[in-house]
């Protein structure tokens, strides 16, 4: 399939579980200030308390983790989340289900899509693979890697009458902001 | 025997309590309604028959070489950091966690969704131990709250409302918002869990899978409780059967696609993790609970029951569930699994009662991910209870009476003499007022009449119409053609015309028929019973009668004993290879009226249209849909042969009738039965057509006590219409 047909029924799935997706360009992204990522890009009417990041954004996304004053989660507790937007990056999305794949084991990094009740989730647009095979592949091949969350949404739950309600242990919204190689659609 | 006793105790008010919980039943009513679409729209774009095949497989390579497997996983777990453990029994597992526990001084547990913990009763050992076990799913943690069970392996909240709901957060919180806004209470209760994952040092999981390949631990959820679970206590102890191993992350990505779409119609679950390692610092312990997995790997009724993924589809698509919920279909696992797992965890007088409340619709093998024979399994647990504790007497002299065709002749005609002076127009019989008030009666005879025996059963109309040769109106391949006709015993005592289309459509085709007259019961009201031993001896004797027709063709308009002779034999006759060689042939040979008239009369389009266009409906017998995978060829006779309009029906599902069981749960049978009449009413037909008697039987029983305007023809009779 092609890259753009990835990306096209990427953002279709993702859209169906409930994500927004926005694209950027990478360019943009490295060079952005904070206002920038905050109102352009992802329409942000105010500043959240603090960004919690993985160590990948750091060591990816410096300029962005920098302008953002985020923190690396040492020790979590729910005073660290409060009011907190998790940042990290997935190493793959998987066109078929919408689904962004975050690896690694760490708490410091586990946390950060699981603590916040708003996650933004970085996926480069040449990381978007076909289907959930594909997605377990990488995780194969990867034997380095802890453990892997395949994240299709906010957390949700229709336990009482089946009344769906949004963001119930985990995140209440979750974004999804596609990197592109082109300068288009920044904001989204 | 005291232990059956307690049992039943236990039972009979669950099932009275269960009768009266509408709020149960309306939610479980919308969420079958809305599953069953939501799930085909969710299989739209997956081949859910190829999938099944594979992952059954992938299950059964498995099962084929269990502890070669377990080894290999053991190894790969382990060189991930991961201590593993076996218990052989419920004790032995809740005896390991409470010792992990006590080495990391933990008293407090946060558990996400483990059907394991609730099977060895894991919350309760702990608290008698001084522990806590907290859940975190949100419904689950509701449950406990109430002091319950979950009802549904998915929805374990679902027997409730959400006022329930509302004062169960308030009191764990000393306060909630209003329950009209669920959302609200949901967050609130949210805050309220949140809580123990920051205190607690042990956290517990089940596991949707175990990868076998790197050693892996697949949990799902939609809430993300397994992940907080699993990330923020130090100690993670996953509880999981060993048959949940799978081989490779492949084979897990093939579940995964089978199990959202079937639990909750997604295509996947929101969170949907593979742990190999735990965190640095953090410990993670497997324990792999045997507690009678073994034994049914062993006894191979029961092992591919070991396949099982807990989807919960077995009880979403189960007519009996949604009227009396979880509580009471299954013990601790519920809905069609439950009644076949239970015994092996519980033993068999927690499944007595239990699994006489399956209809043997075989809706739940249908949607089954893994194609697990339930309906069979079912029987066969049944017939364990019946050999360990007898049958309900009533049913016992039934079935007595039922496989001695003397016998049974008698009591027929004596039926016959007996209900003369209550019988009315149709054979119809409506108890006395005085009499269907009292309680006992009031169950069976409030909402339906009763067919009474006909003064004269098909054998003698057989006779007394003389041996017609055939008249050969209508051009046939079949025209010639020495076909024998088995009534079935209910068709030839009660409904003696439904015999009598059959005959009449077959001759005017240009057949000869015969009617075997030592012809009596093919054995599917002892099968049904759980009576093997006479349901084998009514078969032998049907078969012989059959075998000596000679005939080109058998056939019946009864499809209830065509699927038995068909496939049900094949079982019951498995450790009697003589016997199970003559069903095998008599499979061949027997055809239900709608397959020979579709696939061998060779008629052409339009031959019985009358120009009208009649609107009509058709009720799938269950076992034609699930068993016979007769689904075109009824619809094809109506259309294409007939010239009829068929409106689908909105709900596929059974009728109520389900042999016995409508007799011995009249409650059950009589909602399943207004669900469907709701369902043929909005199709707007006024003829409903079928090809069981049994399912026109209980149909016409409703219509005739209505007082509907629609009518209830068996196909047979349908086309007999257009003879003339």
């Amino acid at each position: 399939m092609e890259r753009q047909e990835l990306r096209v029924e990427f953002e279709a799935s993702a859209r169906r579980a409930g994500m927004r997706v926005i694209a950027v360009s990478r360019a943009t992204l490295t060079s952005a200030s904070k206002q920038l990522f905050e109102q352009r890009i992802l329409g942000f009417e105010e500043s959240p308390a603090r960004y919690l990041a993985t160590p990948t954004v750091r060591e990816q996304y410096p300029g962005l983790f920098s302008c953002l004053d985020a923190r690396i989660v040492e020790t979590p507790s729910e005073e660290v989340t409060t009011q907190a937007v998790g940042l990290c990056v997935a190493m793959l999305g998987i066109a078929e289900t919408g689904s962004v794949l975050l690896a690694g084991e760490q708490v410091q990094e586990r946390f950060v899509w699981l603590g916040p009740r708003h996650v933004i989730v970085l996926l480069p647009e040449t990381a978007i693979v076909a289907t959930l095979e594909d997605g377990l592949y990488w995780f194969t091949q990867h034997r380095e890697t802890g453990a892997v969350t395949l994240l299709t949404g906010p957390s949700r739950t229709s336990d009482v009458e089946r009344i769906l309600t949004v963001g119930v242990q985990g995140a209440e919204e979750v974004d999804v902001v596609l990197l592109t190689s082109e300068e288009e659609g920044e904001v989204g | 025997m005291a232990e059956t006793q307690r049992s039943e105790q236990r039972f009979l008010p669950r099932y009275r309590t269960a009768l009266k919980n509408r709020q149960q039943q309306e939610n479980l009513l919308q969420f079958q309604r809305a599953w069953a679409r939501d799930r085909e729209a969710a299989f739209a774009d997956q081949q859910f028959g190829e999938l099944r095949t594979r992952l059954t497989a992938a299950k059964n390579q498995i099962l084929d070489d269990l502890d070669g497997w377990l080894k290999r996983f053991e190894d790969a777990a382990r060189a991930n950091g991961v201590t593993v453990t076996h218990a052989r029994s419920a004790r032995d597992a809740c005896e390991q966690v409470l010792t992990i526990c006590q080495q990391v001084g933990a008293r407090h547990v946060i558990k996400s969704k483990s059907m394991v913990s609730e099977e060895i009763e894991l919350n309760h050992f702990l608290a008698a131990h001084g522990g806590t076990a907290i859940e975190s799913d949100l419904g689950e943690w509701l449950v406990q709250l109430a002091g319950e069970r979950p009802s549904h392996m998915v929805l374990p909240f679902i027997h409730k409302n959400r006022r329930q709901a509302a004062d169960l957060v308030r009191q764990a919180t000393g306060s909630a918002p209003d329950h009209s806004d669920v959302p609200a209470v949901v967050h609130r209760a949210r805050d309220a869990i949140r809580e123990h994952f920051w205190s607690a040092t042990v956290g517990l999981t089940g596991a949707n899978a175990l990868v076998v390949e790197d050693g892996s631990v697949l949990l799902v959820t939609n809430e993300g409780n397994a992940d907080l679970t699993v990330t923020l206590p130090q100690v993670h102890i996953v509880l999981a059967g060993i048959e949940k191993l799978i081989p490779t992350l492949a084979d897990a990505a093939v579940q995964l696609r089978l199990l959202a779409r079937s639990a909750t119609a997604q295509r996947l679950t929101v969170y949907t993790t593979f742990i190999r390692r735990p965190p640095a610092h953090h410990r993670l312990h497997i324990i792999l609970v045997d507690n009678g997995r073994r034994n049914m790997l062993a006894d191979r009724r029961y092992r591919a029951a070991l396949r099982c993924i807990r989807c919960g589809a077995c009880a979403d698509t189960c007519p009996p569930y949604q009227v009396v919920g979880g509580h009471v279909f299954g013990h601790i696992y519920s809905g069609a699994i439950g009644l076949v797992v239970t015994p092996a965890h519980h033993g068999l007088a927690a499944d007595a009662d239990p699994q006489s409340l399956c209809v043997s619709c075989h809706a739940c093998q249908t949607v089954c991910p893994v194609n697990i024979p339930l309906p069979q399994q079912i029987l066969d647990r049944r017939s364990e209870v019946v050999a360990s504790q007898g049958m309900p007497l009533t049913l016992r002299a039934m079935i007595e009476v039922w496989k001695r065709p003397s016998a049974f002749d008698r009591a027929m005609r004596a039926a016959a003499l007996g209900s003369g002076p209550l019988r009315k127009a149709g054979n119809w019989v409506d108890l006395p007022a005085g009499m269907s008030s009292l309680p006992m009666l009031n169950a069976q005879a409030s909402w339906r009449s009763f067919s009474a025996p006909a003064a004269q059963p098909f054998r003698e109309l057989f006779l007394t119409r003389g041996r017609r040769q055939s008249d050969g109106r209508f051009d046939s391949a079949l025209s010639g053609k020495r076909i024998a006709l088995f009534a079935q015993c209910l068709t030839d005592r009660f409904w003696p015309e439904q015999a009598a289309a059959v005959t009449d459509v077959l001759r005017a085709l240009g057949a000869e028929i015969v009617f075997p007259e030592r012809q009596h019961c093919c054995g599917l009201p002892a099968l049904d019973a759980g009576d093997y031993v006479s349901a084998r001896e009514m078969a032998c004797q049907t078969l012989e009668v059959l075998e000596a027709t000679g005939a080109d063709f058998i056939v019946s308009g009864a499809s209830s004993c065509v699927a038995l002779l068909k496939h049900d034999l094949l079982h019951l006759f498995e450790d009697v290879p003589v016997w199970r060689h003559r069903a095998e042939r008599m499979g061949q040979r027997i055809h239900s009226f709608t397959q020979l008239i579709a696939e061998e009369a060779g008629l052409p389009h339009g031959i019985w249209d009358n120009g009208r266009h009649e609107l009509v409906t058709y009720h799938d017998f269950c076992q034609s849909r699930h068993v016979l995978h007769e689904l075109d060829a009824p619809r094809s006779i109506l259309t294409a042969l007939l010239g009829c309009q068929v409106v689908e029906l909105p709900e596929v599902m059974c009728c109520g009738f389900g042999g016995a069981r409508s007799g011995l749960y009249p409650e059950v049978s009589r909602a399943i039965g207004t669900r469907k009449w709701e369902s043929i009413r909005q199709t707007g037909a006024l003829t409903v057509v079928t090809d069981n008697p049994g399912c026109i039987a209980h149909l016409r029983s409703m219509l005739h006590r209505q007082r509907g305007p629609e009518r209830v023809l068996h196909l047979a009779e349908l086309v007999a219409e257009r003879l003339v």
